[in-house]
């Protein structure tokens, strides 16, 4: 009964949990589509992408429970976003640089 | 020869806890793959939008801003009822977590009609590239080439969200026959990576394809 009573609360206290992060990502996607309305000099770019970066921040560390991974499973994940960055980076820093006269 | 003790265990696996990070593990080499799927697609898109911006942003305009807004809140809604799923089954509520999953469904199912119908309203203004694409302006190439990203970006993104409706209906099942439980959640915390995972690539594709150019 009692074992019954603390998985109730445990499932209670993370239902909370997961709707205030609810409300907190549709917050922040009305937020980026009002920047989306604003002119900034491009840094309306660069504040939509931030907001989106923290919105998966928050659905990679919440709701798809990073902090409870084995290190074997931190190492692919890391893995995952390293190869991401060196596709991103280095095909970036070649395209962008093309025009550059030395 | 070895006695399976625990029902679900496989036998090569000491316990449940091991066997569930082995699935839990394969599940995100998965997700570390389709991390360079998806990103040589935003690779090109962003090459493209830095050679073409009047014309992405020109088209980016064409897309309907509320249907992806709440695209987007179905999507997200869809998680939130996919966490609960799976905090209930850990809580030996089974009921609740095939409530939540249906839930799931539904808001996946959801953001499936609102693609739908952008697809529709694309194809009737004749923005969906090849012999049909009708567009007058000096950009129409470059829109045409947005609309091409679209298509793909969107497609194999809906394509994954689709397997993941297949695959919440096979937990549904499995929730109700009670090969779930509290103690056997494994399978359904690896679904709940690969939907999350789907969730994500839409965070990113959504200020990506409706918001960059202004609006």
């Amino acid at each position: 009964m009692n074992r019954k009573l603390k998985g109730t609360k445990a499932l209670q206290s993370s239902v909370r949990k997961f709707c205030i992060l609810f409300s907190v990502l549709t917050g922040l996607v009305l937020v980026s589509a009002g920047l989306s309305f604003v002119r900034l000099g491009g840094f309306e770019v660069l504040g939509i992408m931030l907001v989106a970066f923290v919105s998966v921040g928050i659905i990679v560390f919440y709701f798809m429970e990073l902090g409870s991974l084995t290190q074997v499973s931190w190492l692919w994940a890391g893995a995952g976003l390293l190869w991401f960055g060196i596709l991103f980076v280095l095909a970036m820093t070649d395209y962008l640089t093309r025009s550059w006269v030395w | 020869m070895a006695q399976t003790q625990t029902a679900g265990l496989q036998e090569q696996f000491e316990d449940l806890t091991q066997q569930r990070e082995t699935s839990n593990l394969g599940m995100w080499i998965f997700i570390s793959t389709e991390c360079l799927f998806f990103g040589g697609l935003f690779l090109a898109f962003t090459v493209l939008r830095h050679a073409y911006p009047v014309g992405f942003a020109t088209a980016a305009r064409h897309l309907d801003l509320l249907s992806g807004i709440a695209g987007t809140v179905a999507l997200l809604a869809s998680t939130l009822a996919m966490s609960i799923g799976l905090a209930a089954l850990r809580n030996s509520d089974r009921f609740l977590s095939f409530l939540a999953c249906f839930g799931t469904l539904a808001c996946g199912l959801i953001f499936l009609g609102l693609e739908g119908s952008e697809y529709f309203r694309a194809w009737h203004e004749h923005l969906v590239p090849g012999g049909s694409f009708q567009f007058i302006g000096p950009e129409a190439g470059h829109v045409q080439m947005f609309f091409l990203l679209y298509f793909v970006m969107t497609g194999f993104h809906a394509l994954h969200l689709t397997i993941g409706l297949g695959v919440i209906v096979c937990m549904m099942l499995l929730i109700m026959i009670n090969r779930l439980h509290a103690e056997r959640y494994g399978p359904l915390q690896v679904a709940a990576l690969y939907w999350h995972f789907v969730g994500i690539i839409w965070t990113l594709l959504f200020p990506t394809l409706y918001l960059l150019g202004g609006r």
